[in-house]
């Protein structure tokens, strides 16, 4: 019987299974990637000497896009080699060795979306560009020392031993030997500029998610080499951090280097949602081989340095150890509402409250507390919140709870 | 649309070839079964096929997407196929019958049911209205739905769902119309 249904399925079931000949195939892409480099691409008025802006500009065929290094898709590579004279990675990766041997020291200075004060690699969408400004000095390719700052955090490491200072109050200190601690690995990435393209190359081509695409292009009347690597987040999309920091987005991350030296020009990251690719990170100056004072790398502590202390078993530790995370976050902004700051320093351990923290907190108003829930980008549960500070601020967030030994209680670590 | 066809129209649009050559690995076939349904004919299909690329890769720098990637491609092969319809028939030049062929694994007494019903839905299909016919591939074979077709197509969701649904109706009463004969035959 023809019912409506029953058409539906025939034509379903007689959908041609079909291959393009191998000859007709080749010949597409051919001609396509033909089509493409000689199509004139718009211009762009923003960033007006930015990668973006002269990608923008350019003209494709021109500079002939003269390495492309696809590694999500092998046979690309095969097809590739045929047809726009592919500069070998393994050949790029061994000039990249050889040629960025000569840098003692960097200053690199750049803008982000961000908080002021908050990780090295949050990033907010919506905010205004912050400063960002680092320094780096080197001994035989290795780091030696090296600074960051964003307004209100700062990190230094010197010879392995780390000191971040943040909103001149709060001191964290530790060993640091990978350089690369308190957040800030994929700036210490960016600075590791002598082995920077060899990073992202090797990167790309372990991490089988990636896609990278290495090409000549023309900038002002002078050839550069540009890498563009983009990176999934670790994280869903629906996920609570998606797109929060820099690990955790959807991204896509753009170097310009000089072709002979392989010296970094330029970096940028997009980072995209649904609607709109975002420009996150830029750098904005680099400089070779500064002469750097020996001081920069020694941080001036505040004169009363609050510091974060690794939270200590309680006589009546048990009792906090069996809460559950929105057991946890109630006594949290209970002992808030009640200005009990001793018990406030239970979940929240550092060696003395300050005052503007007592300030913000104290006489707050619970409104609600919701179910905690995971992330896939932290190890933190998640506790939903809304509460009335005592200037009439109404606040809705998420406050993140994390189990630290040796005490395994609930431990704020943000979203305050 | 889905981020990462997002991503590679943007950089796409940004000059990378990489991402051009992925748009093609994905889509290729589904579009030349699209151009194929629509042509029957296997070379004039892959003439489709190469136009669309070759074409949009033209495009390269100004592409703008509003809706589905795979959907847009899907009306630019179905556009191209009409053009190479019309143009055959002006020539007079009929396109060979070549449709795709039929599963070689299938027992040859069942194969030759589905070449037989194969056959007569592809009479069906031709006799509808080019509009109703693509609708109709758009949605069974390339799995879109009426709202991306609608997107595209830049007409309303109820004009794409009225043409699939006179279309099935139509192919139903040619194929019940078809079997009333056949049957009246034998008798």
């Amino acid at each position: 019987m023809n019912s409506a249904e029953n058409i539906e399925q025939q034509i379903k079931k007689h959908k041609p299974n079909a291959e393009l000949s191998p000859t007709m195939d080749r010949r597409i892409l051919t001609d396509s990637i033909a089509a493409m480099q000689s199509a004139r691409l718009p211009s762009e008025e923003k960033h007006p000497h930015s990668i973006r802006k002269t990608l923008m500009y350019s003209r494709i065929g021109k500079f002939a896009a003269a390495a492309v290094v696809p590694v999500a898709i092998g046979l690309f590579f095969v097809f590739f080699n045929k047809t726009i004279q592919p500069v070998n990675a393994a050949e790029l990766l061994g000039q990249a060795i050889q040629t960025v041997t000569d840098i003692r020291s960097i200053h690199i200075q750049a803008r982000m979306r961000t908080y002021p004060h908050d990780n090295f690699s949050q990033v907010d969408l919506k905010t205004d560009f912050v400063p960002i400004e680092m320094w780096a000095r080197f001994e035989n390719n290795n780091f030696l020392q090296m600074r960051i700052d964003k307004p209100q955090r700062v990190l230094s490491v010197d010879n392995g031993k780390a000191t971040m200072i943040i909103q001149n109050e709060f001191v964290s200190q530790g060993n640091c030997a990978s350089y690369a601690c308190y957040d800030s690995e994929w700036l210490s990435r960016l600075m590791a500029v002598n082995r920077l393209l060899e990073n992202e190359l090797l990167a790309a081509i372990q991490n089988k998610e990636d896609s990278i695409s290495v090409y000549h292009r023309e900038i002002e009347g002078e050839k550069h080499l540009i890498l563009e690597r983009f990176s999934p987040a670790h994280v869903h999309r629906e996920d609570y951090l998606h797109n929060k920091f820099i690990q955790d987005s959807d991204r896509t991350l753009i170097y310009r280097f000089e072709p002979q030296t392989k010296r970094l020009e330029e970096f940028q990251i997009f980072v995209h949602t649904d609607n709109e690719d975002i420009l996150v990170f830029e750098t904005t100056d680099i400089q070779y081989n500064p002469f750097l004072q020996e001081d920069l790398f020694s941080l001036k502590l505040p004169q009363q340095p609050v510091e974060f202390l690794t939270p200590q078993v309680l006589p009546d530790n048990e009792s906090y150890e069996n809460m559950t995370p929105e057991q946890a976050a109630e006594g949290f902004f209970t002992a808030c509402a009640r200005e009990n700051w001793e018990e406030v320093l239970r979940y929240l351990p550092m060696t003395t409250l300050p005052q503007n923290i007592k300030d913000y907190l104290g006489g707050l108003e619970i409104l609600s507390l919701g179910k905690s829930f995971l992330s896939e980008g932290s190890s933190a549960r998640f506790v939903p919140y809304e509460i009335r500070l005592k200037n009439g601020t109404i606040k809705k967030h998420n406050l993140a709870l994390k189990r630290i030994p040796p005490a395994n209680r609930w431990i704020v670590d943000g979203g305050i | 649309m889905m981020l990462d066809e997002k991503i590679l129209v943007w950089q796409f649009n940004r000059g990378s070839t990489n991402a051009l050559c992925k748009i093609y690995q994905r889509y290729k076939n589904e579009l030349f079964g699209l151009a194929l349904s629509l042509l029957h004919d296997r070379s004039s299909a892959e003439d489709a096929v190469h136009d669309v690329f070759v074409r949009f890769a033209q495009t390269a720098g100004r592409f703008r997407l509003r809706c589905s990637l795979k959907g847009y491609l899907c009306v630019c092969t179905a556009n191209r196929a009409r053009d190479i319809l019309r143009s055959k028939a002006r020539s007079g030049v009929p396109l060979d019958e070549q449709a795709a062929s039929p599963d070689e694994t299938v027992h040859p007494e069942k194969r030759l049911i589905q070449t037989e019903e194969s056959r007569r839905l592809q009479e069906a299909l031709e006799k509808l209205p080019y509009e109703q016919r693509e609708v109709i591939l758009f949605h069974l074979h390339q799995e879109l739905s009426f709202r991306e077709i609608a997107c595209i197509q830049n007409v309303s969701v109820n004009t794409i769902q009225s043409r699939y649904r006179y279309g099935i109706e139509k192919m139903r009463t040619f194929l019940t119309e078809g079997i009333d004969h056949e049957l009246s035959r034998k008798h």
